[in-house]
């Protein structure tokens, strides 16, 4: 069984935020006005921060993208009353849309911020209409996991974009950024940079398997114990 | 000569019940209504993807609190053996089963998909806390109203004998039950207070689940500590005898409740030996926290207590628990009327506890964010106020409909109330 992982280089990240927009169109999520954005109700399954330490004139500036961490030791999943998420066999976390019951403890539990709820129907900005991607996956059980049709009034987040790991299983395509045509998620396959390695962190040729391993990498808030399977690459 | 006045007082038509009732069920209706819009045009609680629980979760855990208020004093006239409190004892737990009943209505209110609340026995996950909650408050429901039942089956058999307008009711509820035996009477008094037994230590139980639905959340400081459930047990024990207390003094006289001289004094001392437990536990808290220099749990409390939530916090502090110490510890201030205000000021000091314990740390980020503000919506009030209403609304039906504290003067007055305790 494959477990999927991420490597972020922010060497190479030049903080465009591709990754942001790309993942938006993926997965279905609309584009989020500023009422959104000041409710603190947009939803980013990817989300860019920027921190900025130290004071004038030693300021040290720091952006890298946060998709959802896929945690060996998901919090969110300890916590769900439902079994509405789940860790799955392939090591990503997911969301059964229609079993959630929008109690939002797990957004309480995950301390990246990772997860959404969905306020409102969505609503597609005429750009976007164009562009909603008509995929559905259902896991094992028959629930439904991926991107269409669009819940409300439940958690969602970044499933690794499933969808299309799901289809490159199914049509027998090579799946990892080791590989020339290989499938990888939409943020990956979009950098311009080519800061985003996704792929098999158990296949020791892929490349999230090298550059897990990398003196540069690390993860997000460590100290908790979740082991997220995405890394990060320290700028140096 | 009791007879006759209740079936005068049944003809006369009640001002202030149907007043109580009108206000109820336009609380509960406006309520109803911002719920209806939220599901219908996306939900308007003032809560974000961050500060993810609002109001009315803070009334969830607030009011599973309050019904700690029966199970205490059941267990002082069963376990203690305070006789003086047994003429109350199954109105607290009416109280309590309110309580009890108005929780899953506020989650009903908060969740996003409620209809598929069912989801919680379909598929419960028993490693949840919410789950431990649901079992939990579920087994207490279940034991506080055969409590309840047991405890007035004997002023009910009463009430059916006199052939009131509710006759057919009375003898409904007791279910072909006739026997006036003192036997009879004896194995309901066995049996109650066999129970108090079981409803003390799953009271315990209960409210620390409570705590642990926040303790266990290693990500948030100020959630991740394990004074949380011993706090909820003591907040639950203090606002529940204090809304009891309040309730009383209100409303005692109005439902004819038989309540022994002194008792509102002696509930009142019984607080005032609390408080001070409460304050405690609050202060190790602070203690550990402030003394340490851990970033977390310090932004949580120097917010608390000196920033934007200051307000609230030291409202607390001298409103909620040092106002009503003072009042109850005093003999002068122990009053029917000191008692009622340090009651009434005890029940929003928690409300107001609760609110900091739950809401504060959600507004901190782990990941470099800004840290963000939190205004309860004017729906998530709506809702809040519609199910305080449907728990007026009970109460004022429940003791208009069982008129039990007449009966308990009139069929136990012989008996021992208040013994040298």
């Amino acid at each position: 069984m494959p477990r999927w992982g991420m490597v972020i280089d922010l060497d190479k990240c030049t903080a465009c935020q591709a990754c942001i927009v790309a993942c938006r169109i993926e997965n279905n999520v609309p584009v989020a006005g500023a009422e959104e954005m000041n409710r603190g109700r947009a939803i980013f399954w990817n989300q860019f921060f920027t921190e900025i330490r130290g004071d004038y004139p030693d300021v040290r500036l720091t952006m890298f993208p946060r998709p959802c961490m896929q945690c060996a030791e998901p919090p969110c999943v300890d916590v769900c009353p439902v079994d509405a998420t789940y860790k799955d066999a392939d090591g990503r976390v997911v969301v059964r849309y229609e079993k959630c019951i929008g109690c939002r403890y797990c957004m309480v539990a995950c301390p990246y911020g990772a997860r959404y709820f969905n306020w409102f129907a969505p609503r597609y900005a005429e750009a976007q209409q164009v562009h909603v991607n008509p995929e559905t996956v259902r896991d094992s059980q028959g629930w439904l996991v991926g991107p269409s049709p669009r819940p409300m009034g439940v958690v969602e987040k970044c499933t690794f974009c499933i969808q299309r790991i799901e289809r490159a299983k199914v049509q027998e395509l090579p799946i990892g950024s080791e590989h020339p045509d290989g499938i990888v998620t939409a943020c990956a396959q979009t950098c311009p940079a080519l800061a985003i390695s996704f792929g098999d962190l158990e296949d020791a040729s892929s490349e999230v398997y090298r550059l897990a391993k990398d003196k540069r990498a690390f993860r997000l808030l460590e100290g908790l114990g979740t082991k997220p399977q995405v890394y990060y690459l320290k700028e140096v | 000569m009791a007879q006759e006045s209740v079936s005068k007082k049944a003809a006369r038509f009640d001002t202030l019940f149907a007043g109580i009732v009108v206000i109820a069920a336009v609380l509960i209706a406006v309520g109803a209504y911002a719920r209806s819009l939220e599901l219908s045009q996306g939900v308007d609680a003032g809560t974000s993807d961050q500060v993810t629980w609002g109001l009315l979760v803070v009334n969830y855990v607030a009011f599973i609190g309050f019904s700690a208020g029966g199970v205490i004093i059941a267990s002082l006239v069963h376990i203690m053996n305070l006789k003086r409190f047994k003429s109350i004892a199954t109105f607290a737990e009416l109280l309590a089963i309110i309580s009890i009943v108005l929780v899953p209505v506020f989650i009903a209110y908060d969740l996003g998909r409620p209809e598929r609340a069912v989801n919680l026995i379909l598929y419960g996950r028993i490693q949840s806390p919410l789950v431990w909650t649901v079992i939990a408050l579920s087994t207490y429901l279940v034991v506080c109203l055969v409590y309840l039942y047991y405890g007035v089956r004997r002023e009910i058999l009463g009430l059916a004998k006199k052939q009131g307008r509710l006759g057919w009711l009375y003898r409904a509820i007791l279910l072909g039950y006739r026997d006036e035996t003192p036997e009879s009477f004896a194995r309901d008094e066995r049996l109650v207070r066999r129970l108090a037994y079981v409803v003390l230590p799953l009271a315990i139980v209960l409210h620390s689940v409570t705590g642990l639905i926040f303790a266990v959340v290693s990500a948030k400081p100020g959630y991740n500590t394990a004074i949380m459930p011993p706090l909820f047990v003591v907040s639950a024990v203090v606002s529940g005898i204090a809304l009891v207390t309040l309730v009383i003094v209100v409303a005692g006289q109005r439902v004819k409740l038989p309540v022994p001289p002194g008792t509102v004094a002696e509930l009142g001392k019984i607080l005032a030996i609390l408080l001070p437990v409460l304050a405690y536990l609050l202060l190790i808290e602070w203690a550990v926290v402030f003394y340490g220099a851990e970033p977390g749990p310090l932004d949580v409390w120097t917010f608390i207590t000196t920033g934007s939530y200051a307000a609230l916090f030291w409202f607390l502090v001298v409103f909620g628990l040092t106002i009503p110490f003072v009042l109850l510890a005093l003999p002068r201030t122990r009053t029917h009327a000191g008692v009622g205000v340090a009651c009434a000021l005890i029940v929003v000091g928690i409300l107001l506890e609760r609110y900091l314990i739950v809401v504060t740390p959600l507004l901190f980020p782990n990941l470099p964010a800004d840290v963000r503000s939190f205004t309860p919506s004017l729906s998530e009030m709506a809702m809040v106020a519609g199910v305080y209403g449907l728990g007026i609304l009970l109460l004022a039906l429940a003791t208009k409909l069982f008129p039990v504290g007449e009966m308990y003067l009139s069929l136990r007055r012989s008996e021992p109330t208040a013994e040298e305790d």
